[in-house]
């Protein structure tokens, strides 16, 4: 499993283009902004997303933002929950 | 002494005749230019598609052909991400380069834009209270920010109209000054909510530069009715506003009704602006520049201006939005940027070399 914005183009918050994203063609997504209104299903609907694999097979996941964005000790946490949603199989 | 008469003495001088039909081919140049333009955006972006595949693509969308050969994540990336856009960037273009030519028509002034009755300002009031409204503009199965930014716009102006009229007319510099006045009025709301509400912020800036990253076919299918009224309604109007180019009391006199003629012309033109505003937030500089520059190449005939101003501000704010998303890959310019920073130096080269006032009123 590899982090589509893992090279980040040098940047710290590296935003990229939505065709960037359809091209990589991501098989999950984490959000951790639905706070401000970007959800599950808002994802899902976005026009041309359902071609990303993360969409087709339902597998959109939100972390709290507080425990995942935060340079703290629950960052351990965080890194619990991202293991669930990659590699559900390995918690069954 | 020399008396012009027949028709050998009257042909000299006499300025080239400009009909619908001998402007044909000059249109249809325009449309092809647009056309290309849209064409070489559309296979343009951060992910490469050949134009091959791209044109595979688009045509697989008509109706009775297939194509087939290409990939789902290229055609959501052609069809869905990239095709609204350009078709988008090229309707608000074309309304805001029409608009504005029909604006500096009836004021008879060089200075006039679209935004010049408060559309921009109105629509902003409307954006920026959905935005800072407790509920998130994402939980509507349809963005209510296009609605909300197209009655602000609307309000605005019917406002700056019904506050200028003085004894059931409604004088230019009165219309211009009310305008004026609802704009800062706007404005100043719009600042003040920005800075009240910071979490939100970011999401007013953000519409309040404009651009076409969100663009999709709804947002196509909201601005298209507009811009085909506005076309069918300004068109032909064309040649009551070459008249009412003279003097407003020789424009009466020669029979025009100037009232009705400006109520129709402003209406039109105020509507298709806000709906393009709704859509798009606001974008600079079209349309002022795009009629003078066709003005300066063209002659000032609203015959022809008003055809390929809207063909040259469609060809311009593609090209602009192009540049937009291409230039950082990271991070998107906002296009109100790049249609000043690229388009100023262009216009003042043509304003230069034009070798014509670029404001003659007469055609």
């Amino acid at each position: 499993m590899r982090n589509i914005a893992g090279d980040g183009g040098g940047q710290a918050y590296p935003q990229l283009t939505q065709e960037a994203i359809i091209s990589a063609n991501p098989d999950v997504i984490v959000l951790a902004d639905e706070e401000f209104g970007v959800t599950i299903e808002s994802v899902k609907q976005r026009p041309g997303w359902d071609a990303i694999a993360a969409v087709q097979n339902d597998r959109i996941y939100s972390i709290d933002p507080d425990i995942i964005s935060r340079p703290g000790p629950r960052i351990v946490d965080a890194l619990e929950q991202l293991a669930r949603f990659i590699y559900p199989d390995r918690f069954s | 002494m020399q008396i012009a008469l027949g028709p050998a003495a009257a042909h000299d001088d006499a300025p080239a005749l400009v009909t619908w039909r001998t402007q044909l081919p000059l249109l249809g140049a325009g449309l092809a230019l647009v056309l290309a333009v849209a064409l070489v955006a559309v296979s343009w972006g951060t992910v490469h598609i050949s134009p091959v595949t791209t044109a595979g693509i688009l045509l697989d969308h008509l109706p009775l052909i297939d194509t087939g050969a290409y990939s789902r994540s290229e055609d959501a990336i052609i069809w869905d991400i990239r095709a609204p856009r350009v078709v988008l960037a090229g309707l608000v273009g074309a309304a805001l380069a029409l608009s504005g030519a029909a604006y500096q028509a009836v004021f008879r002034n060089p200075l006039a834009e679209p935004y010049l009755l408060g559309v921009a300002a109105g629509a902003s009031v409307g954006a920026t209270l959905v935005l800072i409204s407790p509920v998130a503009v994402t939980a509507w199965a349809v963005s209510p920010v296009p609605p909300a930014a197209f009655a602000g716009a609307v309000i605005a102006v019917a406002l700056a109209y019904s506050l200028a009229r003085v004894n059931g007319a409604v004088p230019a510099a009165s219309l211009i000054l009310a305008g004026v006045a609802i704009s800062s009025v706007g404005t100043s709301v719009v600042t003040y909510l920005m800075l009240t509400f910071n979490t939100r912020t970011l999401a007013i800036l953000n519409w309040v530069l404009g651009g076409f990253n969100t663009a999709n076919w709804t947002d196509v299918a909201i601005a298209t009715p507009y811009l085909v009224v506005a076309a069918t309604v300004l068109l032909p109007h064309a040649r009551v506003l070459n008249v009412m180019q003279l003097d407003e009391d020789q424009a009466r006199q020669l029979g025009v009704h100037v009232e009705r003629t400006r109520l129709i012309v402003l209406a039109t033109a105020s509507l298709a602006t806000a709906a393009a505003v709704s859509v798009s937030g606001l974008i600079g500089f079209v349309g002022l520049v795009v009629p003078h520059a066709v003005r300066l190449l063209f002659g000032p005939d609203y015959r022809r201006l008003f055809p390929l101003s809207a063909l040259g501000g469609a060809a311009f704010l593609i090209v602009a939005d192009m540049a937009a998303r291409s230039i950082d890959p990271a991070f998107e310019v906002p296009i109100g940027v790049i249609t000043a920073i690229v388009g100023a130096p262009f216009f003042l080269l043509l304003l230069r070399r034009a070798g014509r006032p670029a404001f003659a009123l007469a055609p």
